[in-house]
C-alpha cells in the first residue's frame, strides 16, 4: 500500500499532503467492534502458540489458552504435533486440567469417554444403547484445531481452514524467525518460568509497545540510568536502527547496539570466562550460518510483532510474547523466554539475568510499559479525542506493509495498522 | 504448593519460641520499611551477600527451584536489590508514581532451624498493593535465612512464593513483597 491519497475509513484518517497518520480510538474501546475483530481478524490470523520444546517427548501435553479457546496440544502416540479443542464432544466438560503433562489418552472427568492423544474417541464408558457405528464419521473425536504449523520449531495455529499457508502469510518476518532458532546448533528450549499477567488495556496496545522505540527514553529513563552503571567499559553505546515493515502488518525495529547478550555481545562485568565461551559460541555461530548471517543473528536486536498478537523479540535474550484479548480493554500477556539447548550454565545465568532484569513483570522496564498502557486506556475511555496519531516520520508515499524509517519513528505501528484497517474495512 | 518448607511440623517447636518472637519483631519492623516506602532503609536489614527473590508464577516447587535455571520474577542479588531500590525512589519509575499504598502481613512465623547464628523460617503474607483506586493481593509464604546481628538480625536470603497460577489480576510486582 502506497500512501499518496487522503484516506479515510472507520479505522484510519491518512492525509499524506499534512504527514499525518491516525487511528480510531475505538479500535481500544468499542465492545462491539471488538467482537467483530474477534470474529474477522483473531480467529483468521496465524496465531503463536506455543514452542516445540514445551511437548519434547511422545505422549506429552499442554493445555493453554488462545484468544477465548483452551486447547490441548499434543505429540501423540506417533510423534505427530496436534491441536484439540479442550471440550467434551460428548456434553462439552472441559477434559484436560492440567497445564502440562504426559498422557497417552485422556478421559473426560463428566461421563468418562476416553480419547487417545491422536483425538480418536476409544471408549464411551458404559456404551450400550448407541449405534454401533455411532463415530464411524469422526463427529465424536476431539475437535482438531482447524490449522497448525511450524516454523523454525514455532507452533502457530489459525481458526480458518482456508487460511493462507503460514510461510505466505509471515513474508519477510518468517526469515527472522528462522534466525532466531538459529541462534543455537542444538536447537532451542523454552526455559522455566513463563510469565503470565494482566493488562487492564487493549491487546493492541501491547503490541504497538513491544516495537516502539519511540517511547524507550521517556518510559524507560530509570531502566536506561541502571543498564548504564552496568556498560562501563563498553565503547559502542549509541543505537543506530531501523524501523521495518515486514508484510501483512508484521514489523520490527533492528537495532546495532552493544547492549550484552550471551551471543557475541560480551560485557565486562560478567568476567573472562565469560566472554571465552562467548566468543566461542559467536565462533560456532559464524561456523555455522557464514559470517554476513552471523552478524545478523548476533549483533543485531530485534522486536517483532507478528501480525496480529505475537511478538518476537530477539534482544538481551529471545523473548516471545502472546498476547491474550480478554475483553476490549483487558488482555492476559504470556511470555516465554528461549535458549540453546545444552547451553553453557554461565551463559544461561547471564541470559535469564538479562530477560528478568529488563522484562516481565517483575522486571525494571516492563512494569513502566504496562503502566503506560493502562493510562492510555483510561485517556481513551475518558472520551473527547476521537484520532489517536501514529505520524512520526510518515511521508506522502510511503509504502507501509514493507518500508524502513529510522529507528524512533513510527513506520512500525502504520504497518500493523495498514493491515487492520485492510482486513477490518473488508467487512461487509 | 507442597514442599518441606510449608508442610506441617511432625513434632511441636516449643523450643524455639524465642527465637520466634525476635523474629516476629525484625520482620514487623520490615514491614514498617515497607509500608513506609522507606527503602533505603529496608535495604540496611541485609546481609551484603543478600538475595532477595521471587518465584514464578504457576510451578509446583517453588522453594526447590535455582534462578540461574529457571527464569524467576525476581532475583536480586544485593547489587540489583540496591538498584531496585534506586530505580524506585525515583519518578520515572512510573509503575510507581505516584506510590501505591501497600500494607504487609507477615504472619505465622514458623522457625524451621537455629544454630546460634543463622536461622531459617518461614512466613505466610497477605500483601496489599492500592492504586489507580484498585487493590490488589499478594498472598504467599516467605523462607527467610537471618543471620544474627547483635539482638537483632540481618537477611541473608528472602525468597517470597505466590500462591498464585499468574499474575491475574496483579499484572505486576512492582512493589517489594
Ligand atoms: S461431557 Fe465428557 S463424557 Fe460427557
Ligand atoms: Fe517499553
Amino acid at each position: 500500500m502506497k500512501w499518496s491519497e487522503p484516506y479515510e475509513s472507520k479505522y484510519l484518517r491518512v492525509d499524506p499532503q499534512k504527514r499525518r497518520f491516525q487511528i480510531s480510538r475505538k479500535v481500544y474501546t468499542d465492545p462491539q467492534l471488538f467482537e467483530l475483530e474477534k470474529k474477522h481478524l483473531l480467529r483468521k490470523s496465524w496465531l503463536y502458540f506455543a514452542h516445540v520444546s514445551e511437548v519434547p517427548k511422545l505422549n506429552d501435553f499442554i493445555t493453554r489458552q488462545v484468544i477465548d479457546v483452551t486447547l490441548i496440544l499434543t505429540r501423540d502416540r506417533a510423534g505427530e504435533i496436534r491441536a484439540f479443542f479442550n471440550t467434551c464432544p460428548h456434553r462439552g466438560a472441559v477434559i484436560c486440567r492440567e497445564p502440562v503433562g504426559s498422557r497417552k489418552s485422556f478421559t473426560c472427568p463428566y461421563h468418562g469417554w476416553t480419547f487417545k492423544n491422536s483425538g480418536e474417541l476409544q471408549t464411551q464408558n458404559a456404551a450400550f444403547g448407541y449405534e454401533e457405528d455411532f463415530n464411524a464419521d469422526g463427529n465424536y473425536n476431539l475437535h482438531e484445531v482447524p490449522r497448525l504449523e511450524i516454523r523454525s520449531g514455532f507452533i502457530f495455529v489459525n481458526f480458518d481452514a482456508g487460511a493462507m499457508p503460514l510461510s505466505d502469510y509471515l513474508g519477510a518476518a518468517g526469515d527472522r524467525i528462522d534466525m532466531l532458532a538459529q541462534h543455537s546448533g542444538t536447537g532451542l528450549e523454552v526455559i522455566g518460568g513463563m510469565q503470565e499477567y494482566y493488562i487492564k488495556a487493549n491487546y493492541k496496545l501491547m503490541c504497538e509497545n513491544s516495537y516502539d522505540g519511540y517511547h524507550l527514553e521517556a518510559t524507560h529513563g530509570s531502566y536506561i540510568d541502571y543498564q548504564m552503571s552496568r556498560l562501563a567499559g563498553v565503547t559502542q553505546m549509541k543505537a543506530t536502527g531501523f524501523g521495518r515493515g515486514l508484510d501483512n502488518g508484521h514489523a520490527c525495529f533492528e537495532i546495532d547496539i552493544m547492549a550484552g547478550r550471551p551471543l557475541a555481545q560480551w560485557l565486562p562485568v560478567w568476567g573472562e570466562t565469560v566472554r571465552e565461551l562467548i566468543d566461542e559460541a559467536k565462533a560456532e555461530l559464524i561456523e555455522r550460518v557464514g559470517p554476513e548471517r552471523g552478524h545478523l543473528i548476533s549483533q543485531v536486536h530485534r522486536n517483532m510483532v507478528i501480525f496480529p498478537n505475537s511478538v518476537m523479540n530477539d534482544q538481551q535474550s529471545i523473548f516471545i510474547r502472546s498476547m491474550i484479548p480478554i475483553s476490549v480493554n483487558e488482555m492476559v500477556v504470556r511470555a516465554w523466554p528461549l535458549g540453546p539447548v545444552n547451553e553453557a550454565p554461565e551463559l544461561r545465568r547471564i541470559r535469564i539475568e538479562g530477560a528478568l532484569s529488563f522484562l516481565g513483570p517483575g522486571g525494571f522496564a516492563t512494569p513502566d510499559d504496562v503502566e503506560m498502557l493502562e493510562l492510555c486506556q483510561r485517556g481513551y475511555e475518558m472520551g473527547g479525542i476521537e484520532w489517536n496519531d501514529v505520524s512520526k516520520g510518515f511521508s506522502p508515499g510511503e509504502e507501509t506493509p514493507s518500508g524502513e524509517d529510522k529507528l524512533m519513528n513510527e513506520l512500525q505501528m502504520r504497518a500493523y495498522w495498514t493491515q487492520y484497517d485492510k482486513i477490518m474495512s473488508a467487512i461487509a | 504448593m507442597t514442599n518441606a518448607m510449608t508442610e506441617p511440623s511432625k513434632a511441636p517447636v516449643h523450643r524455639f519460641t524465642e527465637t520466634r518472637l525476635a523474629v516476629e519483631d525484625f520482620i514487623a519492623d520490615e514491614a514498617a520499611h515497607l509500608d513506609a516506602w522507606d527503602l533505603n532503609g529496608w535495604v540496611t536489614l541485609f546481609t551484603t551477600d543478600c538475595v532477595y527473590e521471587v518465584t514464578p508464577t504457576g510451578v509446583a516447587n517453588p522453594f526447590a527451584l535455582d534462578p540461574d535455571t529457571t527464569m524467576f520474577l525476581i532475583a536480586d542479588d544485593r547489587e540489583r536489590l540496591e538498584q531496585r531500590v534506586i530505580r524506585l525512589n525515583k519518578t520515572s519509575a512510573h509503575v510507581e508514581y505516584p506510590k501505591s499504598l501497600t500494607r504487609h502481613l507477615y504472619t505465622n512465623v514458623r522457625i524451621l532451624s537455629d544454630n546460634g547464628t543463622e536461622v531459617v523460617a518461614t512466613a505466610n503474607c497477605l500483601v496489599f498493593r492500592t492504586k489507580n483506586r484498585t487493590t490488589s493481593h499478594y498472598p504467599g509464604t516467605i523462607r527467610y535465612v537471618l543471620v544474627r546481628d547483635g539482638d537483632s538480625f540481618l537477611i541473608r536470603s528472602k525468597r517470597v512464593a505466590l500462591d498464585l497460577e499468574a499474575l491475574i489480576p496483579q499484572g505486576k510486582v512492582s512493589i517489594i513483597l
